[in-house]
Protein backbone atom coordinates (compact mmCIF):
# COMPACT_ATOMS: atom_id res chain seq x y z
CA UNK A 1 0.00 0.00 0.00
CA UNK A 2 2.24 2.76 -1.48
CA UNK A 3 1.54 6.18 -0.45
CA UNK A 4 0.40 8.01 -3.42
CA UNK A 5 2.25 11.41 -5.12
CA UNK A 6 -1.14 13.31 -6.40
CA UNK A 7 -3.35 16.32 -6.00
CA UNK A 8 -5.32 17.55 -3.23
CA UNK A 9 -8.50 16.19 -5.30
CA UNK A 10 -7.12 12.72 -6.04
CA UNK A 11 -5.97 12.13 -2.65
CA UNK A 12 -9.97 12.77 -1.09
CA UNK A 13 -11.35 10.76 -4.22
CA UNK A 14 -8.79 7.70 -3.14
CA UNK A 15 -9.61 8.34 0.80
CA UNK A 16 -13.59 7.98 -0.21
CA UNK A 17 -12.69 4.21 -2.17
CA UNK A 18 -10.57 2.95 0.40
CA UNK A 19 -13.27 3.54 2.94
CA UNK A 20 -15.66 2.11 0.38
CA UNK A 21 -13.22 -1.18 -0.31
CA UNK A 22 -13.30 -1.25 3.96
CA UNK A 23 -17.11 -1.74 3.98
CA UNK A 24 -17.87 -0.95 7.40
CA UNK A 25 -15.41 0.17 9.69
CA UNK A 26 -14.11 0.52 13.40
CA UNK A 27 -12.12 3.43 13.63
CA UNK A 28 -9.20 4.14 16.66
CA UNK A 29 -11.04 7.74 17.56
CA UNK A 30 -8.83 9.27 19.73
CA UNK A 31 -10.10 12.89 19.55
CA UNK A 32 -7.06 14.01 18.11
CA UNK A 33 -7.10 15.78 14.34
CA UNK A 34 -7.07 12.90 12.32
CA UNK A 35 -9.14 10.45 13.98
CA UNK A 36 -11.85 12.63 14.39
CA UNK A 37 -11.66 13.41 10.38
CA UNK A 38 -11.60 9.68 9.59
CA UNK A 39 -14.65 8.90 11.14
CA UNK A 40 -16.59 12.23 9.92
CA UNK A 41 -15.25 10.95 6.30
CA UNK A 42 -16.21 7.37 6.99
CA UNK A 43 -19.80 8.31 8.35
CA UNK A 44 -20.22 10.63 5.33
CA UNK A 45 -19.16 7.83 2.66
CA UNK A 46 -20.36 4.17 4.63
CA UNK A 47 -22.89 5.90 6.30
CA UNK A 48 -23.46 5.91 10.14
CA UNK A 49 -24.58 1.79 10.34
CA UNK A 50 -21.27 1.21 9.35
CA UNK A 51 -18.98 3.07 11.28
CA UNK A 52 -18.66 2.87 14.87
CA UNK A 53 -15.80 5.49 16.66
CA UNK A 54 -13.92 3.56 19.44
CA UNK A 55 -11.75 5.71 22.10
CA UNK A 56 -9.86 3.47 24.42
CA UNK A 57 -10.40 5.12 28.01
CA UNK A 58 -7.07 4.30 30.28
CA UNK A 59 -5.15 6.98 32.48
CA UNK A 60 -2.64 7.89 29.52
CA UNK A 61 -5.69 9.80 27.59
CA UNK A 62 -5.95 13.43 28.57
CA UNK A 63 -9.25 14.01 30.00
CA UNK A 64 -9.98 16.46 27.36
CA UNK A 65 -9.02 14.11 24.69
CA UNK A 66 -11.97 12.06 25.90
CA UNK A 67 -14.63 14.89 26.24
CA UNK A 68 -13.82 16.06 22.72
CA UNK A 69 -13.79 12.59 21.23
CA UNK A 70 -17.59 12.49 23.25
CA UNK A 71 -18.28 15.62 21.70
CA UNK A 72 -17.86 15.85 18.53
CA UNK A 73 -19.05 12.22 18.03
CA UNK A 74 -21.99 13.72 19.33
CA UNK A 75 -22.28 17.18 17.08
CA UNK A 76 -21.83 15.05 14.24
CA UNK A 77 -23.72 11.99 14.00
CA UNK A 78 -20.99 9.71 14.60
CA UNK A 79 -21.81 6.16 16.12
CA UNK A 80 -19.61 6.57 19.19
CA UNK A 81 -18.01 3.73 21.43
CA UNK A 82 -15.79 3.98 24.76
CA UNK A 83 -13.60 0.63 25.87
CA UNK A 84 -11.62 0.40 28.81
CA UNK A 85 -8.27 -0.50 27.92
CA UNK A 86 -5.53 -1.95 29.70
CA UNK A 87 -1.84 -0.97 29.08
CA UNK A 88 -0.92 -0.11 32.49
CA UNK A 89 -1.50 -3.52 33.14
CA UNK A 90 1.21 -5.00 31.60
CA UNK A 91 4.74 -4.38 32.67
CA UNK A 92 6.14 -4.40 29.57
CA UNK A 93 4.61 -1.16 28.71
CA UNK A 94 4.82 0.46 32.42
CA UNK A 95 8.75 -0.11 32.41
CA UNK A 96 8.40 2.34 29.77
CA UNK A 97 11.21 1.17 27.09
CA UNK A 98 11.08 3.09 23.85
CA UNK A 99 9.00 0.19 21.96
CA UNK A 100 6.08 1.16 24.57
CA UNK A 101 3.58 2.56 21.97
CA UNK A 102 3.56 -1.19 20.69
CA UNK A 103 2.24 -2.50 23.79
CA UNK A 104 -0.18 0.59 24.42
CA UNK A 105 -0.96 -0.04 20.40
CA UNK A 106 -1.11 -3.79 20.88
CA UNK A 107 -3.81 -3.64 23.61
CA UNK A 108 -6.48 -0.75 21.75
CA UNK A 109 -6.08 -2.94 18.70
CA UNK A 110 -6.97 -6.00 20.41
CA UNK A 111 -9.52 -4.62 22.27
CA UNK A 112 -10.93 -3.08 19.13
CA UNK A 113 -10.34 -6.46 16.78
CA UNK A 114 -12.73 -8.07 19.29
CA UNK A 115 -15.26 -5.31 18.77
CA UNK A 116 -15.17 -5.54 15.17
CA UNK A 117 -15.77 -9.06 15.47
CA UNK A 118 -18.49 -9.62 18.13
CA UNK A 119 -20.37 -6.37 15.94
CA UNK A 120 -19.81 -7.35 12.26
CA UNK A 121 -18.08 -4.90 11.36
CA UNK A 122 -14.91 -5.83 8.44
CA UNK A 123 -12.35 -2.99 9.26
CA UNK A 124 -10.38 -1.79 12.09
CA UNK A 125 -8.51 1.56 10.72
CA UNK A 126 -6.21 3.90 12.09
CA UNK A 127 -5.73 8.04 11.53
CA UNK A 128 -1.70 7.57 10.81
CA UNK A 129 -1.12 9.90 7.84
CA UNK A 130 1.28 10.65 5.34
CA UNK A 131 3.30 12.65 7.62
CA UNK A 132 3.96 9.33 10.21
CA UNK A 133 5.60 7.79 7.96
CA UNK A 134 9.61 8.66 9.17
CA UNK A 135 8.53 9.42 12.99
CA UNK A 136 9.82 6.46 15.41
CA UNK A 137 6.08 4.40 15.60
CA UNK A 138 6.87 1.26 17.09
CA UNK A 139 2.79 1.23 17.61
CA UNK A 140 2.37 0.73 13.76
CA UNK A 141 3.71 -2.29 14.18
CA UNK A 142 1.00 -3.85 16.13
CA UNK A 143 -1.23 -2.27 14.12
CA UNK A 144 -0.07 -4.67 11.35
CA UNK A 145 0.07 -7.43 13.25
CA UNK A 146 -3.92 -6.87 13.70
CA UNK A 147 -4.56 -6.43 10.06
CA UNK A 148 -5.45 -2.33 11.23
CA UNK A 149 -5.33 -0.39 7.91
CA UNK A 150 -4.32 3.50 7.25
CA UNK A 151 -6.96 5.03 5.26
CA UNK A 152 -4.90 8.35 5.43
CA UNK A 153 -1.82 7.28 4.93
CA UNK A 154 -2.94 5.10 2.13
CA UNK A 155 -4.42 7.95 0.33
CA UNK A 156 -1.48 9.96 0.64
CA UNK A 157 -2.94 12.82 3.10
CA UNK A 158 -0.82 14.70 5.03
CA UNK A 159 -1.59 16.82 8.01
CA UNK A 160 -2.19 19.95 6.04
CA UNK A 161 -4.46 18.49 3.67
CA UNK A 162 -6.54 17.16 6.79
CA UNK A 163 -6.48 20.29 8.70
CA UNK A 164 -8.16 22.17 5.36
CA UNK A 165 -10.72 19.22 4.44
CA UNK A 166 -11.30 19.32 8.24
CA UNK A 167 -12.26 22.90 8.28
CA UNK A 168 -14.46 22.85 5.24
CA UNK A 169 -16.19 20.03 7.23
CA UNK A 170 -16.46 22.26 10.19
CA UNK A 171 -15.12 19.86 12.17
CA UNK A 172 -13.56 21.92 15.57
CA UNK A 173 -10.75 19.66 15.78
CA UNK A 174 -8.98 21.59 12.36
CA UNK A 175 -6.68 23.35 14.43
CA UNK A 176 -6.30 21.27 17.10
CA UNK A 177 -2.25 20.82 18.34
CA UNK A 178 -1.38 17.59 17.83
CA UNK A 179 -2.05 15.33 21.36
CA UNK A 180 -0.82 12.10 21.32
CA UNK A 181 -0.75 10.47 24.96
CA UNK A 182 0.77 11.20 27.98
CA UNK A 183 2.95 8.62 28.49
CA UNK A 184 4.90 10.28 25.54
CA UNK A 185 5.87 13.19 28.48
CA UNK A 186 7.68 10.74 30.04
CA UNK A 187 10.97 9.88 28.97
CA UNK A 188 12.02 6.28 28.23
CA UNK A 189 12.90 4.35 31.17
CA UNK A 190 10.74 6.59 33.79
CA UNK A 191 8.38 4.24 34.53
CA UNK A 192 4.74 4.88 33.42
CA UNK A 193 2.49 4.95 36.79
CA UNK A 194 -1.04 6.86 37.17
CA UNK A 195 0.33 9.44 39.78
CA UNK A 196 2.64 10.64 37.12
CA UNK A 197 0.59 10.78 34.25
CA UNK A 198 -1.95 12.56 36.14
CA UNK A 199 1.20 14.84 37.54
CA UNK A 200 1.44 15.88 33.87
CA UNK A 201 -2.43 16.05 32.84
CA UNK A 202 -3.01 19.16 36.29
CA UNK A 203 0.21 20.92 34.81
CA UNK A 204 -0.90 20.76 30.83
CA UNK A 205 -4.55 22.12 32.08
CA UNK A 206 -2.82 24.72 34.24
CA UNK A 207 -0.99 26.13 31.52
CA UNK A 208 -3.71 25.64 29.46
CA UNK A 209 -5.48 27.75 31.79
CA UNK A 210 -2.91 30.49 31.16
CA UNK A 211 -3.50 30.36 27.72
CA UNK A 212 -0.88 28.42 25.98
CA UNK A 213 -2.01 25.70 23.00
CA UNK A 214 0.75 24.08 21.73
CA UNK A 215 3.50 22.65 24.39
CA UNK A 216 4.18 19.69 26.35
CA UNK A 217 5.39 19.11 30.00
CA UNK A 218 8.06 16.87 29.94
CA UNK A 219 8.01 14.44 32.89
CA UNK A 220 11.81 14.24 34.12
CA UNK A 221 11.10 12.83 37.99
CA UNK A 222 10.79 15.68 40.32
CA UNK A 223 11.55 18.02 37.34
CA UNK A 224 9.50 19.32 34.91
CA UNK A 225 10.78 20.47 31.58
CA UNK A 226 8.64 22.59 29.66
CA UNK A 227 8.48 22.34 25.64
CA UNK A 228 6.12 25.64 24.44
CA UNK A 229 6.13 25.86 20.66
CA UNK A 230 8.15 28.86 19.27
CA UNK A 231 5.38 30.87 18.35
CA UNK A 232 4.35 30.99 22.06
CA UNK A 233 7.57 30.51 24.06
CA UNK A 234 7.92 34.74 24.15
CA UNK A 235 5.15 34.71 26.32
CA UNK A 236 6.54 32.89 28.92
CA UNK A 237 8.76 35.73 30.90
CA UNK A 238 6.05 37.83 31.69
CA UNK A 239 4.16 34.78 33.14
CA UNK A 240 6.83 33.21 34.36
CA UNK A 241 5.95 33.14 37.96
CA UNK A 242 2.25 31.79 37.51
CA UNK A 243 4.08 29.03 34.95
CA UNK A 244 6.53 28.08 37.95
CA UNK A 245 3.95 27.83 40.64
CA UNK A 246 0.51 26.07 38.14
CA UNK A 247 3.65 23.04 37.11
CA UNK A 248 4.83 23.07 40.96
CA UNK A 249 0.95 22.61 42.22
CA UNK A 250 1.45 19.73 39.99
CA UNK A 251 3.79 17.89 42.03
CA UNK A 252 7.01 19.03 40.24
CA UNK A 253 10.21 20.30 42.64
CA UNK A 254 11.41 22.02 39.60
CA UNK A 255 10.48 23.96 36.27
CA UNK A 256 12.13 24.14 33.76
CA UNK A 257 11.62 25.84 30.21
CA UNK A 258 13.29 23.81 27.43
CA UNK A 259 15.43 27.19 25.12
CA UNK A 260 14.30 24.77 22.06
CA UNK A 261 11.01 25.22 22.10
CA UNK A 262 8.41 22.30 21.47
CA UNK A 263 9.06 19.82 18.57
CA UNK A 264 7.56 16.66 17.76
CA UNK A 265 9.56 13.52 18.84
CA UNK A 266 12.67 15.43 21.65
CA UNK A 267 12.72 12.49 23.94
CA UNK A 268 13.26 10.47 20.60
CA UNK A 269 16.68 12.51 20.22
CA UNK A 270 18.27 10.43 22.72
CA UNK A 271 17.47 7.20 21.14
CA UNK A 272 19.67 5.05 18.75
CA UNK A 273 19.10 5.26 15.20
CA UNK A 274 19.15 1.24 15.55
CA UNK A 275 16.25 1.59 18.48
CA UNK A 276 13.79 3.33 15.69
CA UNK A 277 10.95 1.97 14.66
CA UNK A 278 9.44 3.52 10.95
CA UNK A 279 6.08 2.73 9.82
CA UNK A 280 6.53 0.27 7.22
CA UNK A 281 9.89 -0.79 8.87
CA UNK A 282 10.59 -4.15 10.54
CA UNK A 283 9.37 -4.47 14.78
CA UNK B 1 33.55 13.83 30.25
CA UNK B 2 32.52 14.54 33.90
CA UNK B 3 29.20 16.61 34.80
CA UNK B 4 31.62 19.45 36.02
CA UNK B 5 33.19 19.32 33.24
CA UNK B 6 30.28 19.98 30.64
CA UNK B 7 29.10 22.77 33.40
CA UNK B 8 32.19 24.66 32.87
CA UNK B 9 31.69 24.60 28.87
CA UNK B 10 28.57 25.27 29.33
CA UNK B 11 29.23 28.54 31.31
CA UNK B 12 32.00 29.51 28.94
CA UNK B 13 29.42 29.53 26.19
CA UNK B 14 27.02 31.50 27.79
CA UNK B 15 29.87 34.06 28.97
CA UNK B 16 30.96 34.31 25.29
CA UNK B 17 27.68 35.27 24.49
CA UNK B 18 27.24 38.05 27.01
CA UNK B 19 25.24 36.39 29.09
CA UNK B 20 27.23 36.83 33.09
CA UNK B 21 26.15 35.78 36.28
CA UNK B 22 24.35 32.28 35.04
CA UNK B 23 24.48 29.15 37.12
CA UNK B 24 24.60 25.53 35.79
CA UNK B 25 22.79 21.98 37.54
CA UNK B 26 22.86 18.97 36.21
CA UNK B 27 19.36 17.14 36.10
CA UNK B 28 17.46 14.33 34.72
CA UNK B 29 17.62 10.96 35.38
CA UNK B 30 20.49 10.36 33.21
CA UNK B 31 22.44 13.51 34.11
CA UNK B 32 21.73 14.81 30.33
CA UNK B 33 19.79 18.20 30.99
CA UNK B 34 21.58 21.49 31.74
CA UNK B 35 19.12 23.61 33.99
CA UNK B 36 20.10 27.27 33.95
CA UNK B 37 19.32 30.15 36.21
CA UNK B 38 20.43 33.67 34.75
CA UNK B 39 19.94 37.09 36.18
CA UNK B 40 16.53 38.66 35.54
CA UNK B 41 18.19 41.22 33.19
CA UNK B 42 18.90 38.16 30.65
CA UNK B 43 15.57 36.64 30.70
CA UNK B 44 13.71 38.24 27.72
CA UNK B 45 16.94 37.36 25.51
CA UNK B 46 17.53 33.68 27.05
CA UNK B 47 13.62 32.97 26.24
CA UNK B 48 13.24 34.77 23.47
CA UNK B 49 14.61 34.36 19.63
CA UNK B 50 18.05 33.79 20.94
CA UNK B 51 17.49 30.83 23.17
CA UNK B 52 17.36 28.09 20.71
CA UNK B 53 20.61 29.56 19.51
CA UNK B 54 21.80 29.20 22.99
CA UNK B 55 20.73 25.92 23.67
CA UNK B 56 22.36 24.77 20.52
CA UNK B 57 25.67 26.33 21.73
CA UNK B 58 25.43 24.84 25.50
CA UNK B 59 24.25 21.47 24.01
CA UNK B 60 27.88 20.85 22.31
CA UNK B 61 29.18 21.07 25.49
CA UNK B 62 27.68 17.52 26.38
CA UNK B 63 23.95 17.92 27.20
CA UNK B 64 20.93 16.86 25.21
CA UNK B 65 18.49 18.95 26.57
CA UNK B 66 19.38 22.88 27.87
CA UNK B 67 16.70 24.83 29.58
CA UNK B 68 15.87 27.20 31.99
CA UNK B 69 15.12 27.33 35.29
CA UNK B 70 11.53 29.55 36.08
CA UNK B 71 12.63 30.41 39.68
CA UNK B 72 14.92 33.84 39.55
CA UNK B 73 18.27 33.25 40.24
CA UNK B 74 18.10 34.74 43.91
CA UNK B 75 15.31 31.87 44.94
CA UNK B 76 16.51 28.45 45.51
CA UNK B 77 16.51 25.99 42.88
CA UNK B 78 14.48 23.01 45.07
CA UNK B 79 12.22 25.25 46.74
CA UNK B 80 9.21 23.43 47.13
CA UNK B 81 5.77 24.96 46.29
Amino acid sequence: MAVSDTTNGDKRERLRGILRECGSVVIGYSGGVDSVFLAKVATDVLGAAHVLAVTGKSDSVASWMEDTAREVAAGFGIPWLEVETREMDDPRYAANPSNRCYFCKNELWGRLSGVARERGFRTVIDGANADDAGDHRPGAVAAEEHAVRSPLLEAGMTKADIREWSRELGLPTWDQPAAPCLASRLPYGIAVTPERLKQVERAELALRSLGFRDFRVRHHGEVARLEVHPSEIARVPPLRARVDQAVRDAGFRRVLLDLQGYRRGALNEGLAATQLVQIGGAA
Amino acid sequence: MSADERVARALRVLEDAGIFGAEIEVEGHEREMAAIRVPPAHWDRVAGEEGARLAAAVKSAGFRYVALDLRPADAPASASA
